[in-house]
């Protein structure tokens, strides 16, 4: 078998290429090329930006998830001189019931859950301090607590339920 | 077109403030009055959901001025004005209430500036306006300022140990103790030097047996004892201030409050369950 590359100068080379019949090629060969190149190229960035996306998501949900875990039957951290303050009271026939007291300076309502017997509770985040405070039922009717610390008069002829959250004497 | 939008929008601006409810001398009254934007608009939003009227909130804006002028703790009237609001409480009524928090906070003024150290209230105007309030506590439960006089003694206290004095005092009368009674024994501890962590855990002991329902019987005899003041009288049945100090908070288990044995009251504890 002979060696082809030792065979042929590179005279005879060019001399054969120039008898070859020039190639057929359309006008807009060379852009439509470029045109599909550029094309593909996009595609795979717009791809790979949205994988990044979808990992970015991924990561997320993965985070929150591991921190819902941790979290579970770990008691919320309380800023310092604050206390987990629950608040109950039995009203079988009642609808609705909120909690309203000078902790939040008398102003939004913090609504109670029902729970069984018709027992309503809900706790809430205190600091140290007394604080007097009343429970709405039904949106409109008054109510001191039966069970409070103490009572006070609200400076209207009725009366406030007293909260002491800590030690007597500490400043609210 | 677009020119005439802009006057629109313009005349619509300057319209605002002269419709608007917020914009009635008695909102700059109750700005004067040493409340807060916060609060002037909070109580303008109240009262109107109140349908209160704007005279009746110029006689509020009147009493948070003169307390302002005594150098009196506004923000005290204005937390009754809000209770008041959010109780549905007649806009004649707050007034009247206000107008006797007023003298009753001018009154108690009065006592502080006899009884309590000067230099104690210097940087601590949350202890004076606690003070303030619980000598007017204890004057609506019947102990008037000659009572407060003999009880506070002539020595001046410093402020926060007069507030434990008061707040022991109401507590006394409001479980059935009379004035006289209450003078006595208070005055009686203050000179034997009872320390106020000692009164206070009394006064929280008896506050949890009341809340559970157990009203204190003889109670004066179960003061004196659990003060170590000596009595006469039967000392009773009463655990003293080392009993009431077992069931402090403590390692997670939470002061059980009021309600912690029956179906009401409150709770504390030191996190969700």
């Amino acid at each position: 078998m002979r060696d082809i590359d030792n065979s042929l100068t590179e005279a005879e080379v060019d001399s054969a290429l120039k008898r070859l019949p020039a190639p057929v090629v359309a006008p807009q060969f060379a852009d439509n090329v470029m045109r599909a190149i550029e094309s593909r190229r996009s595609r795979n960035v717009h791809v790979a930006s949205r994988k990044a996306w979808v990992w970015a998501v991924a990561a997320a949900v993965t985070v929150l998830v591991t921190a819902g875990v941790l979290r579970m039957g770990r008691a919320p951290t309380l800023p310092p001189g604050t206390k987990l303050v629950r608040f109950a009271v039995r009203l079988p026939g009642a609808q609705r019931v909120a909690l309203v007291g000078s902790f939040n300076g008398w102003g939004r309502r913090i609504a109670l859950r029902s729970g069984r017997h018709g027992l309503w509770t809900v706790r809430v985040p205190l600091r140290l301090g007394q604080y007097t405070y009343v429970f709405v039922v039904n949106g409109h009717r008054i109510l001191p607590d039966p069970h409070a610390e103490g009572y006070r008069p609200d400076g209207f002829g009725g009366k406030n339920s007293l909260i002491i959250v800590g030690s007597r004497g500490v400043f609210a | 077109m677009r020119r005439m939008a802009i006057v629109a929008l313009v005349a619509w601006v300057c319209v605002i403030p002269l419709t608007s409810w917020a914009s009635v001398p008695v909102a700059q009254q109750l700005r004067q009055s040493h409340l807060s934007p916060g609060q002037v608009s909070r109580l303008m939003r109240e009262a109107q959901r109140n349908h209160v009227s704007a005279r009746a909130v110029d006689s509020w804006a009147e009493s948070f001025s003169v307390l302002a002028k005594n150098k009196l703790p506004v923000s005290l009237a204005v937390g009754l004005v809000f209770e008041g609001l959010m109780k549905q409480i007649d806009s004649a009524r707050i007034t009247k209430g206000l107008q006797v928090f007023v003298g009753e906070l001018q009154g108690a003024q009065k006592t502080l500036g006899k009884h309590v150290l000067p230099g104690t209230l210097v940087g601590h105007p949350h202890a004076k306006q606690r003070a303030l309030s619980d000598l007017v506590i204890a004057q609506r439960s019947g102990l008037d300022a000659a009572a407060l006089d003999r009880l506070l003694g002539p020595h001046r206290l410093s402020v926060s140990h007069l507030s434990v004095f008061v707040q022991a005092a109401a507590d006394l009368r409001n479980w059935g103790m009379s004035p006289g009674k209450v003078v006595r024994v208070l005055r009686d501890a203050r000179h034997r030097g009872v320390t106020t962590h000692k009164l206070l855990s009394l006064d929280a002991s008896l506050a949890r047996q009341v809340a559970h329902g157990h009203k204190p019987r003889n109670l004066g005899a179960q003061f004196r004892h659990g003060l170590d003041l000596g009595s006469s009288m039967n000392p009773g049945g009463f655990s003293g201030p080392a009993g009431a100090m077992s069931t402090m908070p403590g390692g997670g288990v939470g002061m059980p409050g009021p309600g912690g044995g029956g179906p009401g009251g409150a709770q504390m504890g030191g996190g969700y369950p």
